[in-house]
């Protein structure tokens, strides 16, 4: 079959396995918080590390995370990870952040990273697509503040992106 | 005090008056919308099956199913065989002339509508933004010839060989009767089946097998493996919610007697005590069997890692039969296979003797031989004390990949080093974990047995909450397991740990009375949550001895009964004397959240004469401004008329009415309170709850108040409390020790603080 059409067939179907395991439950939650004094966001990604392990192992099948095979190589594979899953977007222009590490809490990595604006947009789209390509059911929670105000999100498969107002 | 306390009501009644002037033209009626109205319209009525105190009613019954069962497993073909024999009950008063029989398996049919439904995330398409989707799963969708998986009936039999007829409807079969059972009576009937058991690897599901390809080896966990019957209750009739995926199970009790023939070469554990262990072990095993009823210090290895490995490579064609007996289970379930280590250690539990039994592949290790029996151990005896003895004889925890779940007296549990036995804390915590709840359900559903097909928190809530205090029990008696830790590393249970929950996004946040099959995040909404309000509930709003007798009665009037979330409801509140319907209501039937937090603080004193705002209110009032009967003003800081002053001075030297009031009564003016304060507390959000406030004065001294939840039972915007202290108050903390679940801590301080969030710490700590 060419690949192309593989794929799409890929995207069109799906189908739900009936019976599935129980205490499995595939979350994430993500807090974005927009400070306007200096122009940046904070966001800081709760996952569980072995959704993160998962992901990583397709790209190199003998890494393990917590305490970690190797760090260096470990933390590049996440960085590249996150900016291919969790973008962040001006119309159609993609905006940067900086990965500013990792660290581990039971059985949860906290991932920070900040996003500083040239100029503020007055809103800017986010896409959280983290581990929707492993799991059918990943949910990943957003909760946005902005000055004294919050906002929570479920962003999923089927609505994977969010459009957050920075200047109301 | 009469008259001193009359007149500074007076005061406040102004304050309370405006409002309601400026309100006074709206004649829009409402229901009752109270947050700590009666739960009434929710709770289904009391009667004589389930009585208002929360207890099986008068005349409460329960069917009682027996199972004869003769099974067979073809391993080369990965089938299971089988013949039952079913003697059913009817202890109900009314005529039944059919029975309902579940047929779990079936879900697995090539043509079931469960494959249909959809997914959690109501996702239609697949749109993979990473491609690094696996093709495998591809393939097995599309490619691959579907499994072949559901009951084929060969034949169901009245106990004199005449054939009976039946009707399958999808995970359902209905057996109609020659004869109605009349109530007392009893019913005996055959089913012969057969399946094909899946790969619960790559096929997922409860039960199945897991291949080993480096040995050609299953380990087989099987369940939901026979036709079983439904619940016929007062509550529901039959049970007739279909076996969708996500809700569970709704069983009866009875007496199971189970063959089970197998390999020669395997090792079993089952439901149930084992009959003829001299059968199936040869001597040396049998022996170490035996020894391992009196061993109550450390597990006996009656097959170790060697012999298992032995076993792997025999393959062999003869067959044993084991033979287990259970009383009173809800279920039966077993595993089996050559790759199995087994240990066993007994435990004294009240007046019993249960044995801990660990079974597991070799992959398993070193993990399964350091905490397995360990866990189980913990289990059944936090879990005993926290409810009743636990009455079966023994309490097996089975190694299975990616499972977790549970059986009467048996449950599958995840947790394996990699290829060389290495392990990390989190896949350590994670199996002592699952271990722990997976034993737990023995508790909740398998003996409280609730019905886990319309409930799902109903087990999942309370064994989640038991969990959570085995865990840190866990932690204490085995130090060295969580070396490095203050305590065990609990996932769930803890309040803070559920905001990020609560917190999100309404539109996909169903409350805990819902149906699992119909919730969008069932982890947090069956497990986590309710767990965590009843840790609440202990902790914080009942206390430890109170929560715990009345936890602990409802546990064991319901134990082997059918209990239903009204039932549970009601004991608590029964055997407390502490009204929960707010409780119930806010945490149970609705997603609201707790947001309580402190809005205003302002110092006062009094004064005989009104301030500019007062002064506004009595003309409006109709009063003489130059004629004014004995009154006592609040003047406060945000009045014109404050004096700093004679703040500082004596809070009431501006008052002649409270002064002449105090030498009449012949008291010393001395004494009264240096500092006033009125503080408003807010609630924005929609749960009541006690509001927990730690207020710091100037000498650095906390008092520590808690205004029990009725504060909001006539205001739940906003309340205020009037603080007299001789020291000046200079912070205030509302739930200081996050105890409640707040989802916005943003306003829990007075002055606000700006407590650095965990990006500022984190970007602080790696700058330094």
């Amino acid at each position: 079959m060419p690949i192309n059409l593989f794929l799409i067939l890929f995207f069109l179907f799906n189908t739900p396995s009936p019976d599935r395991n129980k205490h499995k439950f595939y979350v994430s939650t993500t807090l974005i918080e927009f400070k306007s004094e200096t122009k940046s966001l904070h966001i800081t990604s709760q996952i569980f590390t072995n959704d993160i392990e998962s992901v990583l192992k397709q790209k190199d099948e003998d890494l393990s995370l917590d305490p970690d095979s190797n760090s260096e190589s470990i933390d590049e594979l996440i960085v590249n990870y996150f900016k291919k899953t969790l973008t962040f977007a001006n119309g159609e222009k993609k905006i940067d952040y900086i990965f500013l590490g990792k660290e581990y809490k039971n059985d949860i990595t906290k991932c920070y990273m900040e996003l500083k604006f040239t100029k503020v947009p007055n809103k800017i789209e986010l896409f959280n697509g983290l581990f929707l390509s492993l799991f059918e059911e990943q949910q990943n929670i957003v909760h946005f503040k902005n000055l004294n105000k919050s906002k929570s999100y479920l962003l999923h498969q089927k609505k994977p992106s969010v459009s957050l107002v920075l200047i109301p | 005090m009469k008259k001193l306390k009359h007149k500074l009501r007076l005061t406040l009644f102004f304050t309370v008056f405006t409002s309601v002037l400026l309100h006074s033209q709206t004649y829009q009626g409402h229901a009752n919308n109270n947050k700590f109205k009666q739960l009434y319209d929710q709770f289904a009525d009391p009667n004589k099956y389930h009585n208002a105190s929360g207890a099986p009613g008068v005349e409460y019954f329960q069917q009682k199913v027996d199972y004869v069962m003769n099974i067979e497993l073809d391993d080369e073909n990965s089938r299971l065989y089988g013949e039952e024999t079913i003697t059913y009950t009817n202890n109900s008063p009314d005529q039944l002339s059919y029975l309902w029989i579940q047929l779990d398996q079936n879900i697995r049919k090539k043509d079931a509508p469960a494959l249909k439904k959809n997914g959690t995330s109501n996702s239609i398409t697949m749109r993979s933004f990473e491609s690094a989707t696996s093709p495998s799963s591809f393939i097995s969708n599309y490619i691959d010839v579907p499994f072949d998986g559901g009951f084929n009936v060969d034949w169901v039999k009245d106990e004199n060989g005449n054939a009976l007829s039946y009707k399958i409807n999808q995970t359902m079969m209905r057996v109609d009767l020659p004869k109605a059972i009349q109530p007392g009576g009893s019913y005996v009937f055959e089913i012969k089946w057969w399946y094909n058991i899946n790969n619960h690897v790559e096929n997922r599901g409860r039960s199945g097998y897991e291949f080993f390809k480096e040995d050609g080896n299953k380990a087989y966990v099987i369940a939901q493996f026979f036709p079983r019957l439904c619940v016929y209750s007062d509550v529901e009739g039959w049970q007739n919610y279909q076996f969708w995926g996500n809700g569970e199970f709704a069983l009866e009790f009875g007496d199971y007697e189970v063959n089970i023939t197998v390999p020669s070469d395997h090792i079993m554990e089952a439901t149930g005590k084992l009959q003829n262990p001299q059968e199936v072990l040869n001597r040396e095993e049998y022996k170490r069997f035996t020894a391992s009823e009196k061993s109550f210090d450390k597990p006996i290895i009656i097959i170790n890692e060697e012999m298992a490995r032995t076993k792997e490579a025999t393959f062999s064609k003869n067959k044993n039969t084991w033979k287990y007996y259970a009383k009173n289970v809800r279920d039966f379930g077993f595993a089996t296979s050559r790759k199995f280590i087994w240990e066993r250690q007994a435990v004294q539990i009240g007046s019993q003797k249960v044995m801990a039994v660990s079974l597991y592949p070799k992959e398993g290790n070193p993990l399964w031989e350091d905490y397995s029996t360990k866990a189980v151990i913990q289990t059944l005896k936090t879990y005993s004390k926290f409810t009743f003895d636990y009455p079966y004889p023994k309490a097996v925890s089975v190694h299975a990949k990616n499972q977790g779940m549970e059986y009467p007296m048996i449950c599958w549990n995840y947790g394996r080093p990699d290829k060389e036995g290495n392990y990390s804390d989190r896949i350590k915590f994670g199996m002592i974990s699952v271990i722990i709840h997976e034993v737990g359900h023995n508790f909740f559903p398998m003996i409280v047995n609730s019905d886990e097909r319309q409930w799902g928190w109903m087990d999942e809530g309370l064994d989640t909450f038991v969990q959570y205090l085995t865990e840190q029990e866990f932690g204490e008696a085995h130090p060295n397991a969580i070396l490095g830790l203050s305590a065990y590393p609990s996932r769930r249970g803890t309040p803070e740990k559920i905001i990020p929950y609560m917190a999100g996004d309404q539109d996909f946040i169903s409350p805990i009375m819902s149906n699992p099959e119909n919730v969008f995040q069932l982890g947090p909404n069956a497990y986590a949550k309710p767990a965590t309000a009843l840790n609440i509930l202990r902790e914080t709003v009942m206390g430890r001895e109170v929560f715990d007798h009345a936890f602990k009665t409802y546990a064991q009037r319901w134990m082997f009964k059918h209990p239903t979330p009204e039932d549970f409801f009601r004991t608590m509140e029964d055997t407390s004397a502490i009204d929960l319907d707010w409780f119930w209501r806010g945490w149970f039937y609705t997603t609201d959240v707790v947001d309580i937090g402190v809005k205003n603080v302002k110092r006062h004193y009094y004064s005989d004469i009104p301030d500019k705002n007062a002064k506004e209110m009595l003309e409006s009032l109709g009063f003489d401004l130059e004629n004014l009967p004995d009154m006592v003003f609040k003047i406060d800081e945000e009045s014109e008329s404050f004096d700093q002053k004679t703040a500082n001075d004596n809070p009431i030297s501006n008052s002649k009415i409270i002064l002449e009031y105090l030498q009449q009564e012949g008291l010393d003016r001395n004494k009264i309170p240096k500092y006033f304060y009125e503080i408003e507390f807010e609630k924005p959000g929609g749960l009541v709850m006690p509001l927990i406030v730690e207020y710091t004065y100037d000498d650095g001294s906390k008092e520590r108040v808690t205004y029990p939840v009725q504060l909001w039972r006539k205001n739940e915007i906003s309340v205020k409390k009037i603080i007299a202290s001789d020291k000046e108050l200079i912070e205030i903390t509302v739930d200081p020790d996050k105890e409640t679940a707040d989802v916005n801590t943003d306003n829990n301080n007075w002055p606000k603080i700006e407590s650095p969030s965990d990006f500022e710490k984190f970007k602080e700590k790696i700058k330094g």
